[in-house]
């Protein structure tokens, strides 16, 4: 952390606030302070709302809907039962990516001790980039299909930090803080995460 | 312009981090620039399928999470009933223990936390002296483990690599064994100085293997790979002098597995660039120096041929980031199976002298074409097998 302070104590990253919102933050609180209790029925409740948005980020990160829905319920039962305070919504969902952030990165470096490329896919030798792209041409489905396994291929920092800065819309500095890197060193991950998709993707280098 | 200021325009330009002058220049320049309108669009595509790509929950994905959460709800159970009362005796109970670790030393030494005996005639020891002395003992190692730690150094989390995680806690016993020597007789023998039973099982470990010189594990031929491939015909290897304490270590762990009942069958070679393990769908081990379908190509040098393809081919940056450090580590590729495989995930284990590396099968449309796993380098042959993923 680079602030020193523990995740679950982070004031919101994002505003929030307004008095309309005043309750549905009350309800989150007292959902909160139910699943540290063992509520089964408030962690379904808080599960369905965090878990989507948790899946697309996790399906991103992984590359493989087993592995990012394992991820998402790890995340879901580590990061809520632990909490000890709550801070707000917003703070909530900062705190939940960088959660399951931290529980991959954990489980990679597990990995690591033997590092593992998938160096292209399909059974063919040749590699994405070597055929004619007709990226912009795919529907969007495809597209979408296509991204997905570029970003699975990208270097685990580069990925992660491409995905808080185009899925989660974080800045540069909130994405610094979350990975305890300097500003600078998210801002060159960054381009060099979008050069190397365009470079697979077949699109202009 | 130069590309690299251009392209840190354009993320800053994407990212809304240029001033109202900038932004106006920049979009000038898109405007006037075919190639920039294009990266522009590109990029902004890209972001776009990133946030609708389609990301379903899988079916039953709720029931699961709460089955997840009931199931550390129960192994929690005994945190959460919070209960003073056995919170008041877990304290007594605590104090009582370290009474009596501590309380045969006060009354023999006439103190708390006396110095050892040879130094007890010297000037009276303050608290923090006594502590600093005391206390460190039972978690520093013998000098037995420090043999085998020191022989881990630098390449540690490489040696750790190779063995089962319940392999290591038997013959460097970080794990349980250290949690033994905390007991009060395991303290109190720390402080009179007399040895554990752990520390004696850690002099009297296996005696190692004899194997093949140094240089021949650092860079093993082809052939000798091949031939270890297949156990029948593994010969037994001379026996060198002075031995590292590092690869000493490493043969120990592998003469315990190879005191376990054997789990693989006898290799068959049915092709020439396959190897099948009956039962298993398939194991190759084969250096063949080719990316051949069905093939596991090792390299332990950097100016291999293989490897220089595989850096100078477009998608050389893939591999690039694995950043092997040769000749201290080899990697291993895998080319593209018959029977669809997936990266993710590899279980490595070390068994009969082999790298066993097993890669779960998947369906053909999940299929990775390719993988390439940096191990540390050594003599052992390795062997891929691809296996049905255990189900849920």
């Amino acid at each position: 952390m680079a602030d020193g302070r523990e995740p679950a104590r982070l004031a919101g990253v994002h505003s929030s606030g307004g008095e309309e919102e005043g309750g549905s933050e009350r309800d989150a609180a007292e959902t909160l302070e139910a699943i540290r209790r063992g509520d089964a029925d408030a962690f379904d409740r808080m599960a369905r709302q965090e878990s989507p948005r948790l899946y697309r980020f996790a399906l991103h990160l992984t590359g493989r809907p087993e592995e990012a829905e394992d991820l998402v319920q790890e995340t879901l039962v580590r990061a809520l039962t632990s909490l000890r305070r709550f801070e707000g919504r917003a703070a909530l969902s900062t705190y939940l990516i960088r959660a399951l952030g931290n529980l991959w990165k954990n489980r990679l470096r597990a990995r690591s001790r033997s590092r593992f490329v998938e160096w292209f896919r399909g059974n063919a030798l040749d590699p994405p980039d070597r055929a004619p792209s007709a990226f912009d041409l795919l529907s969007a489905e495809d597209r979408a299909e296509q991204v997905r396994r570029a970003v699975a291929r990208l270097d685990p920092q580069r990925r992660i930090t491409l995905l808080l800065r185009e899925l989660e819309g974080l800045s540069y500095e909130e994405i610094a803080t979350m990975t305890a890197v300097p500003v600078g060193t998210v801002r060159s991950r960054l381009a060099r995460a979008r050069q190397d998709l365009r470079q697979w993707l077949g699109g202009p280098r | 312009m130069s590309d690299e200021r251009s392209e840190s325009m354009l993320q800053d330009y994407l990212d809304g981090r240029l001033s109202e002058m900038e932004r106006a220049a920049f979009e000038a320049r898109v405007a006037a620039e075919p190639e920039l309108a294009r990266k522009v669009e590109s990029a902004r595509a890209l972001g776009r399928a990133l946030r609708e790509a389609p990301a379903e929950l899988p079916h039953g994905f709720y029931t699961r999470a709460r089955a997840r959460f009931e199931k550390a709800g129960a192994s929690r159970g005994g945190r959460r009933s919070f209960n003073p009362f056995w919170s008041a005796a877990g304290l007594a109970a605590a104090t009582l223990i370290l009474a009596a670790i501590l309380l045969p030393d006060w009354v023999r030494h006439g103190g708390p936390l006396q110095p050892p005996f040879e130094e007890r005639g010297s000037a009276p020891a303050g608290r923090k002296e006594a502590g600093e002395r005391a206390m460190p003992a039972p978690l520093a190692p013998s000098p037995q483990e420090k043999v085998v730690e020191g022989s881990r150094g630098k390449g540690a989390a490489r040696a750790d690599q190779l063995a089962p995680p319940r392999l290591h806690e038997a013959a460097q016993a970080p794990g349980p064994s250290d949690r033994s020597k905390r007991t009060p007789e395991a303290m109190k023998r720390r402080i009179e100085g007399s040895p554990s039973p752990e520390d004696k099982s850690i002099v009297e470990m296996p005696k190692p293997v004899p194997t093949a010189p140094e240089a021949k594990r650092e860079a093993p031929t082809p052939e000798a790979e091949r031939a270890d491939a297949t156990p029948e015909a593994r010969p037994a290897p001379a026996a060198p002098e002075a031995e590292r304490a590092g690869a000493a270590h490493e043969r120990n762990q592998t003469q315990a597995l190879a005191t376990a009942p054997e789990k693989t069958e006898k290799l068959q070679v049915l092709g020439r660039n396959y190897q099948f393990v009956p039962g298993l769908t398939l194991a190759t081990a084969l250096p063949v120096g080719s990316l051949a379908p069905g093939s596991v190509t090792v390299v332990a040098d950097p100016t291999d041929e293989t490897w220089k393809r595989l850096l100078g081919s477009p998608s050389g940056k893939d591999l690039s980031t694995l950043e092997p450090r040769f000749p201290q580590e080899r990697v291993v590729l895998v080319g593209p199976g018959e029977r669809p495989f997936s990266c993710a995930g590899p279980a490595i284990d070390k068994a009969d002298g082999r790298i066993v590396i097993t890669l779960k099968a998947v369906a053909a449309e999940e299929a990775s074409g390719g993988c390439a796993l940096v191990l540390t380098a050594g003599p052992e042959p390795v062997v891929v097998r691809i296996a049905p993923a255990p189900g849920r």
